[in-house]
């Protein structure tokens, strides 16, 4: 089951993607279309969570 | 120079697989403040595999021991890596106190009680140095937990329930590891990482009570009455050879392993936090993991080990739209969560500093308080007071 972490942008043609990492040993980030990420999944019926990632701590106390 | 401050010669007891990521983690310290200059394992080929690592990252050979004894009575090593077989712990951390030896030692502690409050007192008598290998205290995943609990983000804890699936197990069930003469049983092999973690969130315990068994892997739950892998004609998921995983391949199934695949504790704690933990060896490979969740008076955080990140849910959220994620730490970190490659830092860090190490003393003796405690309630099955155990096994002081 992927699971994806990343920030979610908006390329150059204004369709919606993620800037990953591919991989765990390469440290470059790369924006994926979410067309590419997803497109094992199309035509069938998904649940998808979204939640926003934060690394602040402070965030939690407010 | 002090003596904390000069560069520390380490001796390696055991050069298996654990010890090499400790001895990777030593020769590549930034600060270059720890040398290794000696090795000890009674097999060859693993003494040269890791000389060899250590002349290409340290640039020079290392005197090469098969007796622990003469490593220990060397006068130039100052500290100890020891890294073999539980059952070895013992004799061998007793010792290199003895001989005032500053001390890593792989947990567990002992493999009984007796075993670990007098490793305790041999380190007190000492006055040197022990860290005990409770790697989880290190991955940002449990330092990030200890300081939501600590700066009062869930409010006050008061419930908790851990769960370590480990699928298959693997040696575990296999070699020496599968004897409970040899390791003291599944709580001591594996819980005493969270029983520490538990003391360390949560303070001094009160009860404890345990359920531990052999469920799934035992004859009759696979079709095969092969003892070994080898010998097997039907293969299941756990197959294993002697050079892959494990050393040996005893079938997890028919061998005569009495160390149990599954484990309940609940723990009560003075201050009124419940907790139970389950370790389970016959999970699915997708849940393989330390799950955690931990419920305060102001709200919950919940996570998973391996994806080093928190979630928090506020109490009394009527929109359900406040619940937060909390990222500890790239998911791409080493062993154990990425406490391996930061626990041998600290223990450099307690040396060159002259100071108890995080999981010196105090750790190592609740922990072994705890865990024994479970393993002593899960083998005559009754509810354990922990100060009974404490009256009978006083912190050393």
């Amino acid at each position: 089951m992927p699971s994806f972490k990343g920030v979610l942008k908006k390329d150059s043609n204004g369709n919606l993607c993620l800037k990953i990492r591919i991989s765990p040993e390469n440290p470059e980030e790369y924006e994926i279309p979410f067309e590419e990420l997803l497109e094992e999944f199309i035509n069938k019926r998904v649940k998808i969570d979204i939640m926003q990632l934060t690394s602040k701590l402070e965030d939690l106390n407010e | 120079m002090s003596e904390h401050k000069k560069k520390i010669n380490f001796g390696v007891i055991g050069t298996g697989a654990r010890s090499g990521s400790l001895i990777r983690t030593l020769t590549q310290d930034k600060e270059k403040r720890g040398d290794i200059i000696a090795l000890c394992d009674t097999r060859t080929n693993a003494l040269e595999k890791y000389e060899n690592i250590i002349k290409n990252n340290l640039g020079h050979g290392c005197k090469k021991y098969y007796d622990y004894l003469e490593l220990l009575r060397d006068p130039e090593v100052d500290a100890v890596v020891i890294s073999t077989p539980d059952y070895l712990h013992y004799n061998m951390a007793v010792e290199a106190f003895n001989l005032k030896k500053h001390v890593f030692l792989e947990k567990p502690v002992g493999i009984n009680l007796d075993q670990m409050i007098d490793i305790l007192r041999a380190a007190k008598r000492s006055g040197k140095i022990l860290e005990v290998g409770y790697v989880l205290r290190y991955s940002p995943f449990f330092i990030e937990i200890k300081k939501m609990i600590d700066q009062g983000i869930i409010g006050r804890p008061m419930f908790v329930q851990a769960i370590e699936e480990y699928y298959g197990a693997y040696h575990f069930n296999r070699g020496w590891w599968r004897k409970k003469a040899n390791t003291g049983g599944i709580m001591i092999q594996k819980i005493c990482h969270d029983m520490d973690l538990f003391y360390w969130m949560f303070g001094k315990p009160k009860r404890v009570a345990a359920f531990a068994s052999i469920n799934e892997f035992k004859p009759g739950n696979w079709n095969s009455d092969a003892k070994f892998c080898h010998e097997c004609k039907n293969r299941c998921p756990y197959y294993s050879t002697p050079q892959g995983r494990t050393y040996s391949d005893e079938c997890v199934y028919n061998s005569d392993h009495d160390v149990e695949d599954n484990a309940q504790v609940i723990i009560e704690f003075e201050n009124g936090v419940n907790l139970s933990m389950g370790m389970v060896f016959f999970n699915s490979l997708a849940q393989d993991d330390r799950h955690w969740k931990v419920i305060g008076n102001k709200g919950e955080i919940s996570g998973r080990l391996s994806e080093q990140i928190i979630r928090f849910d506020p109490r009394h959220d009527h929109t359900l739209k406040k619940s937060i994620l909390y990222e500890c730490a790239a998911t791409s970190l080493g062993g154990h969560g990425g406490g391996d490659e930061v626990q041998m830092i600290e223990f450099l860090n307690a040396l060159s500093e002259g100071r108890e190490a995080k999981a010196g003393l105090e750790s190592a003796y609740w922990s072994s308080i705890l865990v024994m405690g479970a393993q002593i309630s899960a083998d005559i099955g009754k509810v354990i007071l922990i100060d009974d155990l404490v009256k009978k096994y006083p912190f050393p002081h």
